[in-house]
């Protein structure tokens, strides 16, 4: 891999500071656009971790859902204030993703994509039948006694964000991302090359599933509000490949451009069909269609061409 | 010494014994030139050496351990190199990465930075003729140079024992002459070399012990010299000639 350029670094840290100053202009709106495009970058991040060791993800709300109630009861429960109740969140998802890299062995492909949209879901009905502690149904409402207010809330979604992309480029830059590519290329034929799967697996899985934990545990401080419904999405499973996909799958900045370009369309889209229901997630379809067909490489793949020629 | 002993090993697939009852051993420093006809067993039995598949019965020890059972990657880190008869080059990545993989996961890889593994990998690239591809992407070369990635990545592992599956299969005349003076220089080296291989002149150059595989079981073995000339392989190869078979 090639080191990143002055103008690649320079844009990065521009982004980096935006997204943290943004939430102390005092304007509601783009603060709410900056909590949604972190979150949204996070999972992402995560997302793409996973897909460049060829583990591709159905069951990213799993962990987001799972992070956002370990954040929730250990603050009602437990009295955790905001900052400590995330710690049992990441906790949480990084042991989920252990787990799960565990229990799908060496399953590949869609089998194991089935296996962790199973899991999600799993995870939904189990919240659904723990009423005593989740709620069930009825869902839960964060005490609002420890509310940290919303800029802490609004600063810590941003730190999340770069701290997974500082991850993302620190494994890109090290040894195992030489095993995690060769897994994903051919991951029988790397194994005779010394690679053993399954420790890579675990390792990725477990910090992959932290950060989405995490995102989804700031998210429920965010709204303050919880149900298996909201926890387990499968809106967020499908956001959080969504926006890879758009950006560009296996490159670095891919799901952070993606997660900016889904959030403008998303408000782009509403702001010019708002009125008609349906019609903006409509046109958002067809352009996502469009760009998969016309832009395989996504949003990154585009700029990359563009400087070649 | 002996760095690789099959003894009295057994696969079965369903109801064909694909390795029956198969013993070989490979002492260091030889090249051990494997033949046989198509189905004969010859990559089930590299399969079941690399530990791509278990053996039913028998027992397979390398470098003086038993090594049944024991998963690809423990075998390499012990000291086992293997390449693929259908190419595995991992496509998305350039030719000096894919090689990178070998040199920092194999026996010698663990302590080795960025910087001295890529030194490993460039050495192996020199030897196999692939210096000048080291940039382009592996699933951009012609078969050719994807069955020299396979050398060189088997190469960057720094293997006591080499495990070559048909490198020549589908190469020019040319390139097999090529690849031919590639493993001789390996083979100045001192490495041990197990290699499966159709081409017959490829062999006797090579190899001073043949091992002939028939239907899973050994047929025949000795030097190259003796096997070309032993009626039973050449019956195995090409059937018997006219006038006997009545």
């Amino acid at each position: 891999m090639n080191p990143p350029s002055a103008a690649a670094i320079l844009l990065a840290v521009a982004a980096a500071i935006a997204a943290l100053v943004i939430p102390f202009l005092g304007m509601p709106l783009l603060t709410d656009i900056d909590f949604r495009i972190c979150a949204l970058a996070m999972i992402a991040i995560s997302w793409n971790m996973m897909a460049g060791a060829g583990l591709v993800s159905l069951g990213h709300s799993a962990f987001w859902g799972l992070g956002s109630y370990a954040a929730i009861l250990s603050a009602n429960d437990l009295g955790a204030p905001f900052v400590v109740s995330l710690v049992p969140a990441v906790v949480a998802g990084g042991l989920l993703g252990a787990g799960l890299a565990r229990m799908t062995g060496r399953l590949r492909g869609i089998y194991f994509a089935i296996s962790t949209l199973a899991t999600s879901e799993g995870l939904r009905v189990l919240a659904t039948m723990l009423p005593d502690l989740t709620g069930g149904g009825n869902g839960l409402y964060l005490d609002s006694t420890l509310f940290p207010g919303n800029a802490a809330i609004s600063l810590a979604i941003p730190c999340g964000a770069i701290v997974a992309a500082l991850i993302a480029w620190a494994i890109s830059r090290s040894r195992y991302a030489f095993a995690l590519r060769a897994m994903r290329n051919n991951e029988a034929a790397s194994q005779m090359l010394g690679v053993a799967p399954i420790r890579f697996r675990v390792g990725i899985m477990a910090v992959a599933g932290a950060i989405a934990s995490l995102a989804g545990a700031i998210n429920a401080w965010h709204g303050g509000y919880l149900d298996p419904g909201v926890a387990f999405d499968l809106k967020t499973t499908i956001d959080a490949q969504i926006a890879p996909i758009l950006g560009g799958v296996y490159t670095l900045p891919g799901p952070i451009i993606g997660a900016i370009a889904t959030i403008a369309f998303e408000e782009f889209t509403r702001a010019l069909f708002g009125g008609m229901v349906g019609i903006s997630l409509l046109v958002f379809g067809l352009v996502l269609v469009a760009v998969v067909l016309v832009l395989p490489q996504g949003l990154v793949g585009l700029l990359r061409k563009t400087r070649r020629r | 010494m002996n760095i690789l002993e099959v003894e009295a090993v057994t696969k079965s697939f369903g109801g064909l014994r694909a390795i029956d009852d198969l013993s070989l051993t490979v002492r260091s420093g030889q090249c051990f030139g494997i033949i046989g006809a198509n189905g004969a067993g010859k990559t089930t039995l590299l399969n079941l050496i690399t530990g791509y598949a278990s053996p039913n019965t028998g027992s397979i020890r390398f470098d003086g351990h038993v090594v049944t059972g024991l998963p690809p990657y423990e075998l390499c880190r012990r000291g086992m190199g293997r390449s693929f008869q259908i190419v595995q080059p991992f496509a998305e990545m350039t030719v000096i990465d894919n090689v990178m993989t070998g040199a920092l996961y194999s026996r010698n890889g663990r302590g080795r930075s960025l910087a001295q593994a890529r030194t490993v990998c460039e050495q192996a690239l020199e030897l196999v003729g692939l210096t000048e591809q080291a940039n382009d992407l592996a699933g951009s070369l012609t078969i050719g140079r994807q069955k020299k990635l396979e050398l060189a990545r088997v190469l960057a592992t720094e293997p006591k024992l080499m495990l070559l599956d048909e490198v020549m299969g589908g190469l020019t005349r040319g390139e097999i002459e090529d690849c031919i003076a590639t493993l001789e220089r390996i083979k100045d080296t001192g490495a041990t070399i197990v290699m499966i291989e159709h081409h017959v002149h490829v062999i006797t150059r090579l190899c001073d012990h043949v091992f002939v595989l028939d239907f899973g079981r050994a047929l025949f073995e000795g030097t190259p010299a003796d096997v070309i000339a032993h009626p039973e392989v050449i019956q195995a190869y090409l059937g018997k000639p006219q006038e006997t078979q009545s």
